[in-house]
């Protein structure tokens, strides 16, 4: 699974956002340079999401992410950049994150407290395969009125 | 052979030859880089074989004229990313085995677009299970997720259709809708029934091919995010007329 891929997914029951921990393992495959796929991905991207994945692979791109993603307005400029051929720093950290990092084993966490498994590169993301490691009941009971 | 998955059938190649039909079109017309799909979902894709052949085939994706206006831009190819889900997990195993790890193509474990951002996609394809079983033979392959999971539709084979429909119904955000993305469709196969035609005559849903296999007919249509709305209204106000609280409470139950 490419961070590309994680920062499109939710929790089956909650809706939410999933956190990567306990990663086991990372694979690098490099593959040709996309900078127009890129951009065409950054207003979908849950930009402190990706910050945090970043993070939790132990990435060496995470310097070359900024605080917030470039703004619609800013786009056009990056744009025009690509297209005269200039290798820009934040879209070489995008390639490697988004489509060359795979995340092989690991876990990924909702905040409500159940975690998913990553074995051999393919999340488990079924409703009953999650992982309660506390069983707290009450929460799950609490939360089933939170979906769309 | 180890029956893990369906080997690829007429049904795989009809969505197949559907999705490079509706690119012809779709593809060309929308010839700005700006608005052509760069991401693509496929919700039930097994071992994946649809994804395989779209990926490793992407000419047909930007069509001869966009191609060349690229090319005399001097721009750079735009190649789309594929995800596909299913609940086989074993499937989705095998076609990881056997798919270069260099494709544009990921794979995750899960039920319709339930453990997806339903907003982000340009594109989903679903070859939906369109035989027409009972509540119970659709209950009992849900819950056991094999081979009978690939087939079993619910009343009138549109039962688990009709799911996902609803799922790709979400609103955009604001951010995605100024990025020009409210054009996203869904391409589906199921059974060709008098039902989908009247949904034409509608405008509820466009057709885009149709083939005979076998004793089946099949049917590749495609609806917007608009026309999903319009024809899940359509399909309850149906449902309502003829008092089919089963049928009504059914599809409530699928989400
Ligand atoms: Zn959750």
């Amino acid at each position: 699974m490419r961070l590309l891929t994680h920062n499109l997914l939710i929790c089956p029951v909650h809706k939410k956002p999933l956190a990567i921990r306990n990663v086991s393992a990372v694979d690098i495959i490099p593959v040709e340079y996309q900078p127009r796929f890129l951009l065409r991905m950054i207003p979908r991207l849950d930009w402190s999401l990706l910050r945090a994945a970043a993070v939790s692979v132990e990435s060496d791109c995470v310097d070359a992410l900024p605080e917030a993603a470039p703004s619609p307005s800013e786009l056009p400029a990056l744009e025009k950049a690509v297209e005269s051929g200039d290798r820009l720093p934040l879209l070489d950290a995008l390639q490697r994150l988004l489509l060359e990092t795979h995340v092989v084993g690991g876990q990924l966490h909702c905040e409500h407290g159940e975690f998913y498994v990553i074995a051999d590169g393919i999340p488990n993301l079924l409703a009953d395969a999650a992982v309660n490691p506390s069983e707290t009941a009450s929460e799950q009971a609490a939360c089933t009125t939170e979906g769309s | 052979m180890d029956e893990i998955s369906y080997p690829p059938s007429e049904d795989t190649y009809l969505l197949i030859d559907g999705c490079r039909s509706w690119f012809q079109e779709h593809g060309i017309r929308a010839a700005h880089p700006r608005t052509r799909p760069v991401l693509v979902l496929e919700v039930g894709c097994a071992a994946a074989f649809v994804l395989e052949a779209l990926a490793t085939d992407v000419a047909w994706l930007d069509g001869p004229q966009a191609s060349s206006h690229a090319e005399n831009c001097g721009l750079l190819p735009l190649l789309p990313f594929f995800i596909g889900s299913d609940v086989n997990l074993a499937a989705l195993y095998q076609a990881q085995r056997r798919l270069a790890a260099t494709l544009p193509i990921d794979l995750v474990c899960g039920s319709l677009m339930t453990a997806l951002r339903a907003d982000v996609f340009d594109l989903v394809l679903f070859n939906s299970p369109y035989v027409e079983t009972s509540a119970d033979e659709l209950a009992e392959a849900q819950r056991c997720r094999d081979l009978r999971a690939a087939w079993a539709g619910g009343w009138l084979g549109l039962q688990v259709a009709a799911a996902l429909i609803r799922q790709f119904m979400v609103t955009p955000t604001a951010a995605l809708t100024s990025e020009h993305h409210a054009s996203a469709w869904l391409l589906l196969v199921t059974q060709d029934r008098t039902w989908w035609h009247r949904a034409f005559s509608n405008q509820f849903a466009f057709f885009v091919k149709q083939r005979r296999a076998g004793d089946e007919r099949l049917l590749v249509l495609a609806l917007s995010r608009s026309q999903a709305s319009l024809w899940y209204k359509w399909i309850w106000q149906e449902l309502r007329a003829v008092d089919d609280s089963d049928r009504m409470s059914a599809l409530v139950d699928m989400e």
